[in-house]
């Protein structure tokens, strides 16, 4: 038996291997609309495949995008938000961004807002300064690269070498066209910003991206219900950025203090020769332009909420709730004498929250908005549990003991995730982290070229999971792994692959460009294997959008999110010729695809999952009996057995 | 002729005393070292062999093995750890000695910057790092080092210092 044969056995009894736990939690859940029980899919796709990149909102990357011909699409150009070419057009005042004043208590839509022109500069944060192996990436040698980086193919290895800025950090980013005169809304990146470029990271923090979206009852419309104006991302990224961490705010404060500046208008035009691989795949498959990341926010909660259908609260490690220290729970009210410097927030600060109690801070107001809009949108808080919201190290190093590493670190959790809900139908599952092999011997990443992603596994937050060898042997995987999968036809049911930190596309750390690559290399393999082509479905798509603004409609569906809209294409036999789909959805509508495809219950009573898909009147974007998430079987033809693109590698 | 005799003596004892400063350390045995990586921090185990002023050892961790090396001149240190593999690097510990401990800055030739983006954020990394000899190193290096007992503080309560400090 070779060792993928014994992996796949591994496999196979690990999913048939029943969670008990699992089977008790969920016992009484009911099952998605249209599902039937049983574990065979319902469709022809016996293998779903989902790819999540990292910090890019729909409009940074396809906000020119021009359909093909009979469709249409929701984005800056179609809006007259901007031209063809990138600049602005007869609606530019749509997007345009505000600066305001919050002094007292957090407020999701503070008073006096004004325009600023010209536009607060965008800064370059800590993108990199020269391609040098000191400091990669960029790598200085292409040899290094390859050495250390085993995900790509052919001519995107030499992406890992260029771009760098040339320029400090935290000052000006002087490559943007124009960047001292910037009108007051969105910009193009390109040329100035090549698109092979490294550059600064938009904020994207949970009560930063609340603020960022401006959402009242107050400016609710008949095709906006929900109020969110979308106006104050600039602001929000010059006040506060990636948070206080506890401390005063420095002095002296100034538009680049943060770092960012307005980083998070900066767009791509894919129009015009940016993200050609991303524009192959709308142009040939099916893209998204209804698709929100599920939490405000980062990565952690996003990645979280994908994996269980609900955000984690802190615990003792044994399913029960408990208080965390004082200085990891949230205060995003202003700091004595400052305009939205929030108290007590950041990644060695600040990251939970009582939503359940209205006297905890910032909880008023996102509670108080969602009562106020028609219908009422419950928060979805469980009594007494403070949830993570933003990015902690998971409770478990890849070994499965206790990570004690840093004091930043959420409790392992007992929450049911979609893993249990496959184990118990014996669907097979997989999570492919790149590096994951190194990891394992490195949790702390002393290694300075391991890049794997901690808080981006779900699974690695579960002590069902972590705690029993054969259930991380089964489960959790190296991308070789995945790679050695599809040649050999053991792919899983079930795949969800994570690029490391070299190539997830996070902007400063990684490019847009480098993600493609990743993708390219995936799609390839599965297209050069014609029977399993012909059954799966690939799903590329986002963690968030980074913190870059978006223009589309944002659906409140609880206290979390949803956010900003992120990008989401689907890659299969069943979903070609280049279809745009306005069906609301966010990462949990991944999981309502597979629930419905093998008739699986869903996670919970009360998990997002459970939501009804949406009904719209004339506004497609809109659903009509929120909170509703599209479990996406309307982005597929299964009535045709088309397989025209099959072998069609780019 | 006093005073020579007193500049004479002055000048022995400051000789003596200097000497007595210079003096190699002795830094045979186990020390718990640890520094802060990009996740968090890394805690091992190293075992180190002094010949004169060539250090020599063996290290014990979850990360693999490296080869270990280094000098020691006077009370300043330097240790090597040449970790091999698919992805090989190395990282450079130099500091002091003072008693049963050592600290210093840290550097990883040809990767500067290694630690400083986690995740999501950037943040600027300390790069320092700190040894602390284990109770059952051998009787030879530790009574050689000012005499200090061997049951000093373990590193966690050094880490946990650290580790609050960086959550305020």
């Amino acid at each position: 038996m070779s060792s993928s044969s014994v992996l796949t056995s591994v496999r196979q009894h690990a999913t048939v291997s029943i969670s008990l736990v699992a089977l008790f939690a969920n016992m009484g859940a009911p099952l998605n609309a249209g599902a039937q029980t049983g574990s065979s899919p319902v469709t022809p796709i016996q293998h779903v495949v989902v790819i999540i990149g990292e910090n890019r909102s729909f409009d940074h990357v396809y906000g020119t995008y021009v359909p093909a011909a009979g469709q249409s699409v929701s984005n800056l150009l179609s809006k007259g938000i901007v031209t063809n070419t990138g600049k602005p057009g007869s609606n530019f005042a749509l997007a345009v961004q505000n600066s305001a004043v919050d002094e007292t208590t957090f407020q999701l839509s503070p008073p006096g807002k004004a325009s600023e022109v010209p536009l607060p500069p965008p800064g370059t944060a800590g993108a990199p300064t020269a391609a040098s192996d000191a400091e990669p990436a960029p790598f200085q040698t292409l040899a290094l690269a390859k050495l250390v980086e085993p995900d790509l193919f052919g001519k995107y290895y030499k992406y890992l070498t260029t771009g760098a800025t040339a320029l400090p950090h935290d000052v000006v980013d002087t490559r943007v066209k124009n960047v001292n005169d910037l009108p007051d809304g969105v910009f193009r990146l390109t040329p100035g910003v090549k698109y092979d470029d490294y550059a600064a990271s938009p904020v994207h923090r949970f009560y930063q991206m609340w603020q960022q979206t401006d959402c009242s009852a107050l400016t609710a419309t008949a095709s906006n219900p929900s109020g969110c104006l979308s106006d104050l991302f600039s602001w929000v990224e010059l006040t506060i950025g990636a948070g206080s961490n506890g401390k005063a705010r420095p002095t002296p404060f100034t538009n680049l203090t943060t770092g960012e500046g307005s980083t998070a208008l900066g767009m791509y035009d894919i129009n015009n020769g940016d993200a050609p691989y991303m524009k192959y795949l709308a142009d040939n498959f099916t893209l998204s332009d209804n698709m929100h990341q599920s939490v405000m926010g980062g990565t952690g909660a996003n990645h979280i909420m994908f994996g269980y259908a609900d955000a984690i609260w802190y615990s003792d490690g044994a399913g029960k709730m408990l208080t965390p220290p004082l200085n990891e729970i949230e205060n995003p009210d202003p700091a004595a004498g400052t305009n939205n410097w929030y108290d007590q927030d950041g990644y060695s600060g600040g990251s939970y929250t009582n939503c359940s109690d209205i006297t905890q801070p910032a909880v008023p107001a996102i509670v108080n908005y969602l009562q106020s809009l028609t219908p009422a949108i419950s928060p979805r808080c469980a009594a007494g549990a403070f949830y993570l919201l933003n990015n902690y190290d998971p409770g478990f190093n890849g070994d499965g003991t206790l990570n004690t590493l840093t004091p930043f670190v959420i409790p392992p959790t007992s929450q049911p995730h979609i893993g249990d809900v496959l184990s118990a139908a014996g669907v097979s599952y997989t999570y492919f982290g790149a590096q994951w092999d190194l990891y394992v011997t490195d949790p702390a990443e002393a290694n300075p070229y391991d890049r794997y992603c901690t808080i981006c596994n779900p699974f690695q937050y579960a002590s069902d999971i972590m705690t029993v060898p054969a259930q991380r042997e089964a489960h959790i995987q190296d991308t070789t792994q995945l790679y050695e999968d599809i040649q050999t036809g053991n792919l899983p049911a079930v795949s969800i692959v994570k690029p490391d930190g070299f190539l997830d596309g996070h902007p400063s750390s990684s490019k847009l460009d480098l993600f493609e690559g990743f993708v390219n290399k995936i799609v390839n393999q599965v297209q050069s294997n014609p029977t399993l082509w012909a059954s799966t479905a690939i799903f590329i798509t986002f963690d968030e959008g980074g913190g870059y603004y978006d223009s589309g409609y944002i659906q409140p569906v609880d206290y979390f999110g949803d956010g900003t809209r992120i990008p989401l294409l689907i890659v299969s036999p069943y979903s070609t010729g280049g279809v745009v789909n306005h069906s609301y959805a966010d990462h949990v509508s991944i999981i309502k695809f597979i629930e419905r495809n093998w008739g699986l219950p869903t996670i919970g009573p009360n998990t997002r999952d459970n939501f009804p898909n949406p009904t719209v009147m004339s506004n497609p974007y809109v659903p009509t009996n929120s909170p509703a998430l599209d479990d996406l079987f309307d982005a597929f033809n299964f009535s045709s057995s088309s397989v025209a693109l099959k072998g069609a590698a780019k | 002729m006093r005073q020579l005799i007193f500049a004479l003596t002055m000048f022995f004892a400051a000789h003596v005393l200097f000497a007595a400063q210079t003096k190699t350390a002795k830094v045979t045995g186990k020390w718990q070292i640890s520094w802060e990586a990009r996740v968090g921090t890394e805690r091992d185990t190293l075992e180190l062999q002094q010949t004169e002023a060539k250090l020599t050892g063996s290290f014990e961790g979850k990360v693999p093995s490296p080869k270990v090396s280094g000098n020691v001149d006077g009370q300043n240190i330097s240790l090597r750890l040449d970790f091999a593999g698919p992805k090989p690097y190395t990282i450079v510990f130099t500091g002091t000695l003072d008693g049963e401990k050592m600290s210093g800055k840290f550097e990883i030739p040809g990767v500067a910057g290694a630690y400083d983006w986690h995740g999501e954020n950037i943040r600027s990394t300390n790069y320092t790092w700190s040894a602390v000899r284990l109770p059952d190193a051998p009787q030879t290096g530790r009574t050689a080092v000012h005499g200090v007992a061997p049951s000093q503080p373990g590193p966690v309560a050094s880490r946990s210092g650290k580790s609050s400090e960086k959550a305020q």
